[in-house]
């Protein structure tokens, strides 16, 4: 075990920053989701007055 | 600025500004004695810290310009937070431009900043006997020109930060990224001085210093009137 | 509708573009004689650490760009006064500190490894430095002072001061002072690296599409930051009428 991750420490390395990008990538990409829905909201309210 | 009653009219009113602060200075001695205390102070927390040691010329070089700049930046401050906190701003705002009270305020801080380095420079050369000013030109060029950039950066930061509410904190806070370039030149320049290098070597760090105070004084005088116009 | 769908398609490709930079940089071999493509040149002295520059540089690059862009929509404030600019202004302020700080990490913790120390004062650490003392100024300022005109104003002044002053330490301090960094004046393989014939073409392929990568991360997250800080200022006008 200690031996594969001392040969291979460039591929967990790889594996540790795809998993903290695909983290960002989900937390960006609801959070464009939930700020639509935000602005979607303020308009209508903003329409009737 | 082309017709030349409207400079001589710009020149009378900075010099009545330069002259108001001046003459309260002189009543109050405020900022002076504040400044010369804290020269002083600093001067002998660090006798007392090197403890008999004697740190090289460029050590020593570098402990002035430390003390010339915190003296600086408890002092310089004042002209426009004195202002806002007499609540005399406004009247200034109406009875004057904004260029002549700009230039008015830092011909006051560059005569201020000169008197307090001079002194500076006068208590270190007491104090520790191992700086020596090997090329006195040099030295004396490295001072006037470093007080003047001291002095001009320090103004326009001191009009922003006597808007802001936590004054005093925030001015070395605003000011140490403008001034490093600045205090590396002087820096650099004193210890040459101390060397005893000659005159034309310090060319280099002079051509930076001047550049330096254009470049400021000529971006303050830009947006100098963004920031006095409420 | 369209532009909808096309809006979040560029996200995807952009979602699958960067994760493929980061396979590639990360995972392509490095050899002593690269010969055809994918394999990256071994560098002596550096090895597996080269890789640091597809991360490393972008940020770096992108922390002086950030700051131009928050200086660019400063003086637009200042001549227009209008508050979308100040908004702008002060997002790109908020991301130009955020790689900033990201820069100044991984470098220090890549020196640990490569230099020995993690602090060099190096010039190009001075002036990433400098960049975070203005960076810490700016919002310093901008803390300090409640009446929204002024706040903009002022930081829009103090942002264009230390954008005068800045290009010394960015531009000028490290290429005439020696230093460790590639580029600076003692460096006899002349220039900065990614210009020069230390990268092989591979190399420069996947470092000009991280750029692109970080740069599209850099105007998607921008983007949501500028729109919600203009939801929550509607929000307080719409509270301060009621």
């Amino acid at each position: 075990m200690y031996d594969f991750l001392t040969e291979n420490a460039l591929y967990v390395v790889l594996l540790i920053v795809l998993v903290i990008w695909f983290g960002i990538y989900t937390y960006l990409y609801k959070l464009e989701g939930k700020l639509k829905h935000l602005e979607e909201l303020s308009k209508k309210q903003g329409d009737p007055s | 600025m082309e017709d030349p009653r409207k400079m001589k009219s710009f020149l009378v009113s900075t010099k009545a500004v330069f002259l108001k602060d001046w003459r309260s200075e002189l009543r109050t001695r405020y900022a002076l004695s504040a400044l010369v205390m804290f020269v002083l102070t600093t001067i002998a927390i660090i006798v007392f810290a090197f403890g008999g040691e004697s740190p090289s010329q460029e050590v020593l070089a570098g402990v002035l310009w430390v003390i010339i700049f915190f003296s600086g930046m408890s002092g310089l401050a004042r002209t426009f937070v004195a202002e806002e906190e007499r609540g005399t701003s406004l009247t200034l705002q109406l009875l004057s431009t904004p260029t002549a009270v700009l230039f008015g305020k830092l011909a006051f801080n560059v005569v201020l900043i000169i008197i307090v380095n001079t002194l500076a420079v006068l208590l270190f050369l007491f104090f520790f006997s191992t700086f020596r000013v090997s090329s006195v030109g040099l030295f004396v060029t490295t001072l006037a020109l470093g007080s003047i950039g001291l002095a001009s950066a320090s103004t326009i930061i001191a009009a922003i930060i006597a808007r802001a509410n936590t004054k005093g904190s925030l001015f070395p806070v605003l000011s140490l990224p403008l001034l490093l370039p600045l205090l590396m030149t002087v820096i650099h320049a004193t210890s040459l001085s101390s060397e005893g290098a000659f005159f034309s070597e310090g060319l280099d760090d002079f051509r930076i210093l001047v550049s330096y105070i254009g470049a400021v004084t000529g971006v303050s005088y830009i947006l100098f009137d963004y920031v006095w116009k409420d | 509708m369209s532009g909808k769908i096309k809006n979040r398609r560029l996200k995807q490709v952009l979602g699958l573009w960067t994760t493929a930079v980061i396979i590639l940089a990360l995972g392509l071999p490095m050899v002593a004689h690269p010969s055809h493509w994918g394999e990256l040149p071994l560098i002596p002295g550096l090895e597996q650490r080269a890789r640091i520059i597809f991360f490393h540089v972008p940020t770096a690059w992108l922390s002086v760009i950030a700051f131009l862009t928050s200086m660019w929509f400063g003086i637009r404030y200042l001549r227009k006064k209008s508050p979308d600019d100040d908004i702008k202004s002060v997002t790109h302020a908020g991301l130009g500190l955020l790689f900033c700080i990201l820069a100044t990490v991984t470098g220090s913790i890549w020196a640990k490894f490569n230099w020995g120390s993690f602090w060099n004062w190096d010039p190009r650490e001075t002036s990433i430095f400098v960049l975070l003392l203005i960076y810490g100024a700016y919002f310093a300022l901008r803390s300090a002072i409640d009446v929204e005109e002024k706040r903009a104003t002022l930081s829009a002044v103090y942002s264009i001061i230390a954008g005068v002053i800045a290009p010394f330490f960015i531009f000028i301090l490290p290429r005439i002072t020696a230093g460790l960094h590639p580029g600076s004046a003692d460096d006899v393989n002349s220039g900065p690296v990614v210009s020069s014939g230390g990268m092989n073409a591979s190399m420069r392929v996947i470092f000009y599409s991280s750029v692109a990568a970080f740069i599209g991360m850099y105007l998607w997250m921008s983007n949501l930051r500028i729109r919600a800080t203009r939801l929550v200022q509607a929000q307080e006008l719409e509270s301060r009428k009621q």
